[in-house]
């Protein structure tokens, strides 16, 4: 399947200071991604370059095959995106709004209009000045100017940001239906991780201006499991499935903590009774959340 | 393109302070009207005729005077050669009090409207970084090339509009006033010792177009600061601090050779087409090289700063 957003070897210097280094990303159609890392990682400056808001200080990006350096009109037409807060034009309509965004953009109706504005549940206020919406109702309105030309690719920095949890609980299906039915690619960044874990498919974690790891959102939330066996003879078990398997493990009193992934469970088992050990109990020790996880890769300094 | 200068305009016509725009120099129009007939003194007592005869009649008295100054007997054999020519062509000079002279008087005004559009081209582009909204405009797939160019010609749309507003309160003010009339004159002058003859509508296009050409430059003066600094009080104090000064600065320099490069030499261009032109030996081509050369200078800073910037507040 082709990526319909390519980052190759991605750099950004600004003053001499390296913002986002050589940085390589595919993001395919019909998937979730979330952009994650503490602030000053870098999250926005990718975002924004993507958008072509910043230019690239070195490689180059593809929308849908088309290099965004080069072919920059081609390359945007199909990306819909709220970068930061959603700021619009306070004095006119949330109307007016859309319809400044439509004449930029070819082929949009005035019924795609309608159709946008009751999509994020506008219709009744959408003939009031945006100066008068709350954070939540502009961000919906965001949402629908990202959203007017039916893109291919839909860029969202922070997208519940300001919506009570019905907003976002509706924001979330959205946007998993736009991704599994209309096979749309969304990349989504948030400092909210518990939200991310809800809503994305791949994470991909940003430190220092360097995409330190991708990985589906399931590997993130298992992989890191611990297990605890609680078994005779505890230190010379561990220091045998230390031997065998090679896990990170810690040994108090008759228990053994290991870091392992839960399908692993029946190997370490089954070493430990061909090697005599009686087992009393294997229970998970815990699963590391998002969060955890995160705080190990980055280090904890976000 | 018509799209997006739509778009602007929009932007423009719907803030508030458009409207309040376009009312005060409304009020202005109507004030200077009410100023000019009711509290000012008749200006030229000497020559307070009406009709060419009346005129030639009070020059004659003037001049059989003895013992006048060189300088006003220069003065009115100018006028009795001017008015002889309305003579001879048999066409009568346009009233004092007349919607008409009303109308000639006024393309000062247009540099009180040119503050307006100072405001407005500053704005169109600064304004956008100071909102935020230059974010979700500039994602579109438009070059932004195409946008800058769309916000200049809205702002001169505007500026146009501004110019229609002027002149039709001018008119209508000067009916009010002067009483109504459609009656067409020609407007004939002395310039530089030859006598220039013009039709009514020409010579209004004439001023009011000469008058436009400075606010052209100037407001695409701010619009250029306000592009380039993305800062909408920098670029409206310096482009009105220019503009009032501009003449000064010139005044006070012309000794230097070099002053004549300066773009305030010739932003006046009505002062040059009455035959006064700020600096000797300035000629309308120079001006309108000097003119243009500055225009593309700032058109291209705009242009550069604009296509390649990183949009990062």
């Amino acid at each position: 399947m082709e990526a319909a957003i390519q980052l190759k070897n991605v750099s950004k210097t600004i003053n001499k200071k390296t913002i986002i280094d050589s940085i390589s990303l595919d993001v395919y159609p019909g998937e979730i991604f979330g952009l994650l890392g503490p602030n000053g990682a870098g999250k926005t400056t990718t975002i924004r370059m993507i958008v072509g808001l910043m230019k690239t200080s070195a490689g180059e990006i593809h929308i849908q095959g088309q290099n965004l350096a080069v072919s920059f009109e081609n390359a945007l037409k199909h990306i819909g995106a709220v970068v930061e807060n959603p700021e619009m034009y306070d004095y006119l309509t949330g109307r007016e709004n859309l319809i400044h965004y439509q004449r930029m953009m070819p082929g949009v109706t005035k019924e795609r209009i309608e159709e946008v504005t009751a999509l994020v549940g506008m219709s009744e206020r959408i003939n009031e000045p945006v100066g008068n919406y709350s954070l939540g109702m502009r961000q919906r309105l965001g949402l629908a100017q990202a959203l007017l030309h039916q893109p291919a690719i839909l860029i969202l920095d922070e997208p519940t940001n300001g919506l009570d949890p019905a907003g976002i609980q509706e924001i979330r299906a959205y946007l998993r239906y736009l991704a599994e039915e209309e096979n749309v690619c969304i990349v989504v960044s948030s400092h909210l991780l518990a939200e991310m874990e809800k809503m994305c498919d791949r994470i991909g974690v940003l430190q220092h201006g360097k995409l330190i790891q991708t990985a589906e959102i399931g590997e993130f939330t298992t992989e890191n499991n611990r297990v605890c066996f609680k078994v005779s003879q505890a230190s010379e078990a561990a220091e045998q499935i230390r031997h065998a398997f090679g896990y990170a493990l810690a040994v108090k009193d008759t228990y053994i903590d290991i870091s392992m992934s839960e399908k692993e469970v029946p190997d370490v088992v089954q070493l430990l009774v061909s090697g005599g050990f009686s087992i009393f109990q294997v229970k998970p020790a815990g699963r590391s959340t998002l969060e955890e996880k995160f705080l190990t890769i980055t280090g904890g300094d976000s | 393109m018509p799209g997006l200068i739509r778009n602007e305009w929009m932007k423009i016509y719907r803030r508030k302070g458009t409207k309040v725009m376009a009312a005060l120099l409304i009020a202005v129009v109507i004030a200077v009207g009410l100023l000019s007939k009711y509290a000012l003194p008749a200006p030229d007592e000497p020559f307070d005729g009406q009709t060419a005869e009346e005129h030639l009649h009070l020059i004659e008295q003037e001049q059989s005077v003895n013992d006048l100054p060189p300088a006003v007997e220069a003065e009115l054999a100018e006028q009795q050669q001017l008015y002889n020519y309305y003579l001879e062509k048999d066409v009568e000079p346009i009233p004092n009090e007349h919607v008409w002279s009303f109308l000639l008087d006024n393309p000062q005004l247009v540099t009180f409207m040119t503050m307006f559009t100072v405001i407005v081209g500053a704005g169109t582009v600064a304004g956008e970084h100071a909102s935020g909204t230059i974010k979700l405009l500039l994602i579109r797939p438009v070059k932004r090339g195409k946008i800058l160019l769309s916000k200049w010609i809205a702002t001169m749309l505007f500026a146009l509009m501004m110019l229609f507003v002027l002149l039709l309160a001018t008119v209508v003010s000067g009916w009010v006033l002067y009483g109504f009339s459609v009656e067409s004159y020609r407007v004939i002058e002395l310039v530089n010792g030859s006598i220039r003859d013009m039709p009514l509508w020409e010579y209004t296009a004439a001023v009011y177009g000469l008058a436009f050409t400075e606010l052209v430059i100037f407001t695409t003066f701010a619009f250029m600061i306000g592009t380039v600094f993305r800062n909408q009080s920098l670029a409206i104090g310096l482009s009105l601090v220019l503009l009032f000064t501009g003449g000064q600065i010139v005044y006070l320099l012309n000794d230097y050779e070099w002053i004549k490069y300066l773009l305030f030499a010739h932003t006046n261009t009505l002062q040059q087409f009455q035959g006064e032109p700020l600096l000797d030996g300035v000629t309308p081509l120079l001006s309108t090289l000097i003119l243009l050369s500055y225009f593309f200078i700032f058109a291209a800073a705009a242009w550069i700063v604009f296509t390649r910037r990183d949009v990062a507040d």
